[in-house]
């Protein structure tokens, strides 16, 4: 994280920070999230749904899974829609965002965030975060960058990304609901202890290696 | 800790994973999820340790969810494990430490669980059950209600009150009470004891005018009374109702006074309806034919007590009380008129009263020594005890392939024949089948003239047994070794590994059963079943009481798996085998029998390289 992002963000609390930066990945624990949104402008569109898991010693753990609705301010695209099949409708009587970034901020809070494509995860839940007084502020572990890194990314005509559900069926793990803010959470943790486990095999990984590797293979 | 906000939502995939694997297809969706929420995910990379023998007692089990793990025995693969298959749980519910690692073969996601039985609320849908004693042992304790639970309860819980009266008192007034207390016995009161009238007596013979109403009840009671100890467990009750073909039993206490009476309809449930009907339909037959048709219903009859959960060493205890009472039916049938008192002796299987469906019947016999002067009788005994076997086959079971039947030389002799063989094979157990023969007298019980028959055993087991001869027996009990293990197709044997099939009986039951018989013998007690001896043994010292129970819990697996084997092939009208090829067991089952392997094959090298310390008082 840069300084003129922390300059950025004067006033707001820090979450997760930056304490686990040195240890090995089997020592700390990571929070695994994956959002659907309105659509895919950073700026504009809104969070309708979260999933998260967390890693914890090496291991994923189910029962800690999360997950919810959001109730948008602007309606859902209809490319959007075709990903993840949540309506407006569906979604009038979810919580506001406040809840979305409540949820996460705890979830979040002495771990490290990964997610697939991270960076687009990292634009929404730092403005969700904004909205709280509170800024997304830590590693970022992206299991795009990491799968880029193993030389597993497979090349998609209309895509920079490797697809999460493609990267698990190659990898013969299991896919669960895909685009499902949940079920995409539990593949990319799974990718998670797929991929630093591989990376093992040249030495201890610690979370800043993963973090490194995801600054340098990752799209920002 | 975070909580779902939205708390319905389902992990589908796990549920759908868990749901579709042995133990846990048996679980309903509510634990399934119970169990899918209690998952962690790890992931291996081929090679890497997952359990280490020995380490601390594993508190959780894995299931394979990716990928594949071997299983070894110091450094020996030994299995291999797919997807879906679960491991760990041996140790999990034993507490003990693990006795084999599990290494990742290639790269794999495992899912870890906590003791299945702590997180869902039907822990007995989980499908351990058959597969092996400790699994067992925990399942029992999982739960309360078991059958095998109710065997064990007194008896007295089942208990009716009694309705008494004295045997002087009119029948009309004794079913008069009877009927108002809604009871269908009554005890009888004599002043030098007590006998026990039935409804059955009322029919059959106040019902056909051989008694009068006004006559005393004395006239119609059984005296004595079958009666068994209040506290007798429920199993042994009622194994007594069947080999005595009676349908009350009188319940004592201390004193031997009447407490109660329970009927075979209180313990009623397809476990214990079917045998009876065998065993009257036996008792009642007049002609072959009729036995013959009471005999038929006996394959019918162990696939309904396997199907009602019956645990297999008791469907084993009632076939064998039945296939006595056939063999009893034929001698009164067709008594044999050889002039001299002969006993009938079963062997093997149907002696320690662990028969299976379609065992053969072996049989010896034994004939008082006629008077002096009188000719050999034995080819007139032996020609009659043959008749006997023909007709035995005639009712549709088989004498024994192998030559061990009451018509053979070997097996058939007069109370000095006897006794001259069985001194000569302790003089000289080198001679042939000195040994075999001396075993198989282990597994001897008679069941006409008892006294007679006993002489044979009693001979045996009374001449001392030097410590040569007791040597060359244990060596030729532990020549029968079980195989070391099996990897999908192959079994693995000391001889090397050989792709094929396992002898179940060769491989697995007689290793155990040949070490029931070494402790009948050198206790000198031949009586009981496998696992009674083997409890004996540890009582004797001869076994560690770990030994005695590992053995008792790989007798019941195998033995409990050539049961179903016969019940399956019985249910399809197929050839009945006793070979299994390992791939075609469930994981659980295969492993859990390769458990059972090396708890006997421990069991055996441990007494091949001490085996005069076992043996007390014994020094050579």
């Amino acid at each position: 994280m840069g300084i003129l992002s922390r300059l950025a963000g004067r006033g707001h609390a820090s979450v997760p920070g930056w304490e686990m930066l040195e240890r090995n990945w089997r020592d700390v624990e990571f929070c695994v999230v994956d959002l659907e949104a309105t659509g895919l402008h950073l700026q504009r569109d809104e969070i309708v749904s979260y999933g998260a898991v967390i890693v914890r010693g090496g291991r994923m753990v189910v029962n800690t899974r999360l997950y919810g609705l959001v109730r948008p301010s602007r309606p859902v695209s209809e490319a959007a829609l075709l990903v993840h099949a949540l309506t407006s409708a569906e979604l009038v009587d979810a919580p506001g965002l406040d809840a979305c970034a409540d949820a996460l901020a705890e979830a979040l809070r002495g771990r490290v965030l990964v997610a697939h494509a991270a960076w687009i995860e990292r634009a929404f839940i730092g403005r969700a975060f904004a909205t709280r007084r509170l800024r997304l502020d830590g590693p970022v572990v992206d299991t795009a960058a990491l799968a880029r890194e193993l030389h597993l990314a497979p090349r998609r005509a209309g895509s920079t990304e490797p697809a999460l559900e493609q990267l698990a069926l190659d990898l013969g793990l299991p896919v669960h609901t895909p685009h499902h803010a949940l079920g995409d959470a539990l593949t990319t943790a799974e990718l998670l202890l797929a991929f630093a486990t591989r990376l093992e095999a040249a030495g201890p990984v610690t979370v800043r290696s993963l973090a490194e590797i995801t600054q340098r293979r990752g799209l920002y | 800790m975070l909580r779902a906000a939205w708390p319905n939502v389902r992990v589908k995939e796990f549920v759908y994973f868990l749901g579709g694997q042995p133990p846990y297809d048996s679980l309903d969706l509510d634990d399934l999820e119970r169990l899918a929420d209690s998952i962690e995910a790890e992931y291996f990379p081929a090679g890497a340790q997952i359990v280490t023998a020995g380490q601390e007692p594993l508190r959780h089990l894995w299931v394979v969810r990716t990928g594949s793990v071997e299983v070894l025995d110091r450094e020996r693969v030994i299995d291999q494990l797919h997807v879906g298959d679960t491991f760990g749980q041996v140790s999990l519910f034993s507490g003990e430490p693990p006795a084999l690692s599990v290494r990742a073969l290639e790269d794999c996601l495992v899912y870890r669980v906590p003791d299945p039985r702590t997180v869902v609320s039907r822990p007995e849908r989980l499908r351990f059950t058959p597969y092996g004693s400790l699994v067992q042992k925990a399942r029992v304790s999982a739960s309360p209600t078991g059958l095998r639970d109710r065997a064990l309860v007194p008896v007295s819980t089942y208990g009716r009150p009694l309705v008494r009266c004295a045997a002087g008192d009119s029948i009309a007034d004794v079913a008069d009470r009877i009927g108002r207390e809604h009871q269908s016995c009554a005890v009888v009161t004599f002043p030098d004891g007590f006998g026990i009238v039935t409804d059955a007596d009322f029919r059959k013979r106040v019902g056909t005018g051989e008694a009068a109403p006004h006559d005393p009840i004395g006239r119609l009671a059984t005296r004595p009374a079958l009666t068994v100890p209040e506290d007798t467990p429920l199993a042994s009750a009622f194994l007594e109702m069947v080999e005595r073909g009676v349908h009350h039993l009188v319940l004592t206490d201390g004193a031997e006074l009447p407490t109660g009476v329970v009927r075979v309809v209180d313990l009623a449930s397809a476990e214990v309806r079917d045998p009876l009907v065998v065993r009257t339909a036996i008792d009642s037959a007049a002609t072959l034919e009729e036995l013959a048709q009471a005999v038929a219903l006996l394959p019918g009859t162990a696939v309904e007590l396997f199907d009602a959960a019956v645990p297999p060493v008791r469907i084993g205890a009632l076939l064998s009380a039945v296939l006595d009472s056939v063999l009893r039916r034929l001698l009164t049938l067709s008594p044999m008129d050889v002039g001299v008192r002969t006993s009938w002796i079963v062997l093997g299987s149907l002696a320690r009263r662990e028969v299976l469906p379609t065992s053969d019947v072996d049989t010896a016999l034994v004939w008082e020594d006629p008077p002096e002067g009188t000719g050999d009788l034995a080819a007139q005994v032996r020609r009659a005890a043959s008749g006997v076997l023909d007709d035995l086959e005639r009712t549709g079971l088989r004498r024994c392939a192998d030559g061990a039947n009451a018509d053979n030389a070997r097996f058939s002799r007069s109370v000095s024949g006897w006794r001259e063989a069985t001194a000569g094979w302790l003089r000289d157990a080198g001679q042939d089948s000195a040994l075999l023969l001396s075993t198989m007298l282990a597994d001897s019980r008679p069941i006409s003239s008892v006294a007679l028959g006993t002489t044979v055993t009693e001979r045996l087991m009374s001449t001392t047994r030097t410590p040569q001869f007791l040597r060359m027996l244990l060596e030729y009990t532990l020549s029968s070794r079980p195989p070391t293990g099996f990897v999908r197709d192959f079994v693995v044997e000391h001889s090397g590994e050989h792709r094929g099939q396992l002898n179940l009986k060769r491989g697995g039951l007689r290793p155990v059963t040949s070490l029931g018989r070494w402790v009948a013998v050198v206790t000198g007690d031949v009586r009981g079943t496998t696992p009674e001896r083997l409890r004996r043994a540890a009582d004797a010292k001869l076994l560690t009481a770990d030994e005695s129970e590992s053995l008792i819990g790989a007798h019941e697996q195998i033995y409990g798996l050539l049961l179903q084997m016969e019940v399956e092939a019985l249910r399809t009208s197929t050839p009945v085998s006793t070979y299994v090829a390992p791939a075609k067991l469930d994981s659980l089952t295969r492993r859990h029998l390769r458990e059972s392997f090396r708890a006997i094959a421990n069991v055996q090298s441990r007494l091949d390289s001490n085996w005069q310390g076992t043996l007390p008082g014994m020094s050579s």
